[in-house]
């Protein structure tokens, strides 16, 4: 393949060497330089290395660059450069009417305003129609890129003139001072970005923003319960209780930082009314509340929750809890959310059994305060899934 | 010898190593994100043929960033600088939407290669200052980047002239890169 790939094709070679023979394109249409190696379909032109990187600045969408001797020609490029010519170019940009309005012609007009012009859109409008055997209609544009030639003002693009740069970028050039400011530079770019909205493409003065996979699986997740708030499994082996409350701790946090009304809204009457009988009812549904809104609004917590929840069902469907962290973060945590459903199927006996506990506790809880209460079911339900297997019927019913 | 006892007081002192690996297709930016780290400065550049290298010095981290001309027919050169790096770092043009599909097929014959299996993926969603580049989700999209299993991979949003961006694309290669196996 590769010694394919190296292989100029010799029909489209031997094509180029005749058309850089004619139309003046033997030398750079730029700049004058002699035997250019660098061509731009889009026009139908031959420039030399140095003028090719002006072309690449300014765009695909205004003009493209092909090496003579690197790329590969598409046979619709060898037409284009056939039918294109750097001297015919050139005249047809002197002689275009928006050109002698303003006065000016090709050797006054740095690159960039000879290719980003109207000559210039009109020039490669006509090259596609001689290539198709079409008539040029002026106006006729083809819609298909709307932005065509829009640079925004402002866009941090320098418009170089012919006579500048021209040469390689220097090597080594950085003084000492350099990299301190250039990690003041790079700070003080992310403070800008950081202030501005989120919503808008960067070109549009938005956030620029990534994303991506997770960080590959480390055992920095214990840390990570920790910084959450939520029980290591250290915790639950020596005092399980304190390790429930610690977890209910992190989940009304989590549900109040994402959603404070509701718990005002759905925990605290659910509580009242757990206080006044029918718990297990009351609490499922409460639990269901709470949970629907840990999945909706605690994005990236749930593999942890689900380690949390289950070490066993993050061992066993590790599809779900270390593709969250290998992989794709958002679409997994459906799939633990749903496996972990699935899971539910078990004995109801042992439910049963599990919410008359509930229930009892409930109560116990219910008795001593009011304020205590939101602890004491999150805490149950946390429970159920802190245990070892009934939690996948406790939650599944959801 | 020497060389190894350097390389402990490296290690003891924290000071992290990195080698990077710049690829893409032509004119998508390679050489203008390194010449921008490097100078701070906006260079108009030339067509790479042959390779740049600099060392840049970012926090505690030293990235040898190696950046490999992308014309057609020096592709198959970019091979021969797989060994020993770290994390690739793939320039697309976001603007060049005709060529979408040729930078996906490049990426995945390099993803595919067996060298640089452990490495991390950088994307630059480059020139996304013009208006009408795609966004990097829709970049993302065309290079199918939800089909790499078993890589660590982002995808940032950059624009080279400016060096928005670039700053954050290092900040996540060097928060996530492995202990040099050096």
């Amino acid at each position: 393949m590769s010694s394919k790939m190296w292989e100029v094709d010799p029909e489209t070679r031997s094509k180029l060497l005749d058309i850089s023979k004619t139309n003046e394109n033997n030398k750079c249409v730029d700049c004058g330089a002699p035997s250019p190696q660098w061509a731009s379909p889009k026009f139908g032109i031959f420039f030399c290395l140095a003028c090719s990187g002006i072309h690449r600045s300014l765009g695909v969408h205004i003009s493209f660059v092909r090496s003579v001797t690197m790329d590969a020609f598409k046979n619709i490029e060898v037409q284009r450069m056939s039918l294109g010519g750097n001297k015919p170019w050139k005249d047809f940009f002197n002689n275009h009417p928006s050109n002698k309005v303003m006065g000016r012609d090709f050797e006054s007009c740095t690159i960039a305003e000879r290719y980003d012009s109207e000559a210039g859109e009109e020039w490669k409008e006509r090259l596609t129609c001689k290539v198709e055997g079409t008539e040029y209609v002026p106006g006729a544009k083809k819609p298909a890129r709307p932005e065509t030639g829009i640079t925004p003002a402002g866009s941090g693009r320098n418009t170089p003139t012919p006579s500048n740069v021209r040469s390689p970028p220097p090597q080594n050039r950085a003084p000492p001072g350099q990299k301190a400011k250039n990690e003041a530079y790079f700070a003080s770019k992310g403070e800008e970005n950081a202030s501005r909205p989120d919503g808008l493409p960067p070109s549009q003065g938005g956030k620029y923003g990534g994303f991506g996979s997770g960080p590959p699986p480390s055992s920095s997740s214990a840390s990570g319960l920790d910084v959450n708030g939520m029980p290591t499994s250290d915790d639950f082996q020596r005092d399980p209780m304190a390790a429930l409350t610690k977890g209910f701790g992190w989940l009304s946090s989590t549900v109040t930082k994402q959603a404070s009304t509701v718990n005002k809204a759905y925990i605290q009457p659910g509580m009242k009314s757990l206080a006044e009988g029918d718990f297990a009812a009351q609490a499922r549904a409460t639990a269901l509340q709470a949970g629907t809104l840990v999945q909706q609004g605690a994005k990236g917590v749930g593999d942890q929750f689900n380690k949390f929840v289950d070490p066993e069902l993050s061992q066993g469907g590790g599809g779900a809890a270390s593709s969250s962290t290998g992989g794709r973060a958002a679409p997994e945590k459906k799939d633990f959310w749903d496996s972990f459903g699935q899971d539910a199927a078990g004995p109801p006996k042992e439910k049963r059994a599990f919410w008359d506990d509930f229930a009892a506790a409930g109560e116990a809880a219910g008795q001593s305060k009011a304020a205590a209460k939101p602890t004491s079911i999150g805490t149950s339900a946390m429970k159920t899934g802190g245990g070892k297997k009934e939690e996948g019927e406790g939650w599944g019913d959801w | 010898m020497g060389g190894s006892v350097s390389k402990m007081m490296k290690k003891i002192f924290g000071s992290k190593q990195m080698r990077l690996l710049m690829l893409g297709l032509d004119a998508a930016g390679k050489t203008t994100i390194l010449y921008k780290l490097k100078l701070d400065s906006d260079v108009t550049t030339i067509p790479t043929v042959g390779f740049n290298v600099e060392k840049v010095r970012y926090k505690n981290v030293e990235f040898d960033i190696w950046d490999v001309g992308g014309q057609d027919k020096i592709r198959p050169l970019w091979r021969h600088y797989y060994s020993g790096t770290q994390a690739i770092i793939f320039v697309v043009d976001s603007n060049d939407r005709d060529r979408m599909e040729d930078a996906r097929k490049e990426l995945k014959r390099v993803m595919d290669e067996g060298e640089v299996k452990e490495a991390l993926l950088l994307v630059f969603a480059n020139k996304q200052d013009i208006a009408g580049a795609l966004s990097p989700q829709e970049v993302s999209e065309k290079l199918e980047l939800n089909k790499i299993k078993d890589r660590v991979w982002k995808v940032e949003p950059s624009c080279a002239t400016s060096g928005e961006g670039i700053f954050e694309g290092l900040a996540w290669l060097s928060s996530n890169v492995k202990t040099p196996s050096r």
